[in-house]
């Protein structure tokens, strides 16, 4: 690898941005798959203790898209609805198509066990509101908005 | 809710009533009562009817439905304008209390401000009061959600031009407006519906813990009203009666004595209003007044408002024994996570006593009594 290879590796994949009435996610990218990737990570990050997760369910993930920014808003929406009706806790995620037409991606985790997981926030919903997906010094990077 | 009880009958029972509270209402992920199951058509009656559907089926009784706002139905909700989604999100989480700043709380009246008025509410000093706030649940995001897609596209078809995506909307008289309030009404008895259930489970608690009969008990609804929801109201403006939408977001309805949307027996009083605090210091009821009519469309505060981020608050309880601190004061306090009690420590929010002397101050509600929590269960 070499020393360009290396800062990118190095960079920041997310950080999260404190408001008093919401919470928001910057996430960034190499390509939009990662960033996509990153996105789901940060977001599970907020809800739960990752490292306690284990990848024992896979769930496949299809979205028609219009903007990058609404599948954006699609994707963790798509992610939080399984959280809420299956109450799965989802840690690794692989983006295998994705397009301003549609997004294609797998992602693993478990179902909720009390006292073997924790719930660190709970999320209500995904936003549009600021929602920004754009190219950024040769990467992506993003801005979503959660109201929790 | 008011109870025939005085804190004093009630000492050393408080863990008790929390830790049952606990297990009866349904709080943390995935929990849900086992002995409730819904099919499809169940469902769809809970949407239409509200807290009708859940007297019927035997949570609470008939005299709870006359202290609920809109008698704890909004009309002209249709369960067609809702999607399968929704319906499946809300399918698991009915009867449920929620995470964030939802909660159950046993309190007491602490101090009386107007005698006459807490005697038509039926409340005084010491007694033990109950107060549940929960809402929609997944079930209205998931609403929201769907029609947010709607609302982009007819942003665009009436050329309505947004300064923000999530501001998206329509005309209330168009196709989608007026599906989206059929969708909504859903949404809000289906909130009726999940706090009459609560507060069901909060009645078997008590008798449970205290081996009490309800008729000892009394715990009588005081009143049930919404916050953060749309209204077709008529109100005068400029000496003129209008049919108006009244958006109350981050508000809740405060209507004057009179009004004819307020149950009779309050009617020479006014509207109840339920203003909760945080975890740690008081809540207070209220009442509507004349002013809200005219200066507010009859609106006042829903809450104390949050001045930390969930975060900066989960950062300054750290290390700290929050529910400790709480019970060092008094307050029994359970919650689902460590997490959501810590982004509820008292500090995170303003001072409800400065908000709730604003409002009485400024006159669009005015106050009635205070509570002051006991112990307080969260999702």
């Amino acid at each position: 690898m070499d020393a360009g290879a290396k800062a990118k590796k190095r960079r920041k994949r997310f950080e999260i941005l404190d408001h008093t009435a919401d919470i928001g996610l910057i996430v960034y990218g190499e390509d939009l798959k990662e960033l996509f990737e990153n996105a789901a990570e940060a977001f599970f990050h907020l809800i739960t203790d990752l490292r306690r997760v284990r990848q024992k369910e896979e769930r496949q993930v299809e979205l028609k898209g219009e903007s990058l920014e609404r599948l954006m808003v699609d994707w963790l929406n798509e992610l939080l609805y399984l959280h809420d009706v299956e109450n799965l806790l989802f840690k690794k995620f692989k983006v295998e198509v994705i397009g301003e037409e549609g997004l294609r991606a797998k992602a693993k985790g478990e179902l909720f066990r009390e006292g073997a997981h924790v719930i660190k926030t709970g999320v209500k919903a995904v936003t549009h509101h600021q929602i920004q997906v754009k190219r950024e010094d040769g990467g992506w990077r993003a801005r979503v908005i959660l109201d929790i | 809710m008011r109870s025939g009880l005085s804190r004093k009958d009630i000492q050393g029972r408080m863990k008790d009533l929390v830790d049952t509270l606990f297990i009866n209402i349904p709080s943390g992920v995935g929990s849900h009562r086992k002995d409730l199951k819904l099919n499809r058509e169940e469902q769809r009656q809970v949407l239409k009817k509200g807290a009708r559907w859940a007297v019927e089926k035997g949570f609470g009784t008939a005299k709870d439905i006359e202290h609920i706002e809109e008698l704890g139905c909004i009309e002209g909700a249709d369960p067609d304008r809702v999607s399968e989604r929704a319906m499946e999100r809300g399918k698991a989480q009915l009867g449920t209390l929620g995470s964030g700043n939802h909660f159950v709380e046993v309190g007491y009246v602490a101090e009386v401000f107007d005698n006459d008025v807490a005697r038509v509410l039926g409340l005084w000093k010491d007694q033990v009061t109950v107060l549940v706030h929960t809402g929609s649940r997944g079930f209205g995001h998931q609403v929201c959600d769907d029609y947010i897609r709607v609302m982009m596209d007819a942003a665009r078809k009436y050329q309505i031009e947004l300064p923000d995506p999530q501001l998206c909307c329509a005309p209330i008289s168009s196709p989608e407006g007026s599906r989206y309030l059929e969708a909504m009404a859903c949404a809000a008895n289906y909130a009726f519906t999940n706090r009459q259930m609560i507060s069901h489970w909060v009645r078997e608690t008590f008798e449970q813990v205290l081996q009490k009969s309800p008729r000892d008990l009394k715990l009588d609804l005081v009143y049930d009203v919404c916050h953060n929801i749309a209204k077709i109201e008529t109100h005068t403006v400029s000496g003129e009666k209008k049919k108006l939408c009244v958006h109350r977001k981050g508000a809740t309805r405060a209507f004057s004595p009179d009004h004819r949307d307020i149950p009779e027996d309050y009617r020479s009083i006014g509207q109840p209003v339920l203003i909760p605090g945080d975890m740690g210091r008081c809540s207070y009821v209220l009442i509507g007044t004349e002013r809200a009519m005219k200066e507010t469309f009859g609106s006042t505060c829903h809450g104390a408002g949050r001045v930390m981020s969930r975060h900066q608050a989960i950062k300054t309880a750290k290390g700290r024994a929050v529910v400790r601190e709480m019970e060092d004061k008094g307050i029994i306090v359970k919650g689902a996570s460590r997490g959501t009690i810590e982004e509820e420590i008292p500090e995170a929010y303003k001072d409800v006593n400065d908000v709730v002397n604003v409002v009485h101050h400024a006159g669009i509600s005015l106050k009635v009594v205070k509570l002051v929590p006991m112990g307080v269960i969260k999702g």
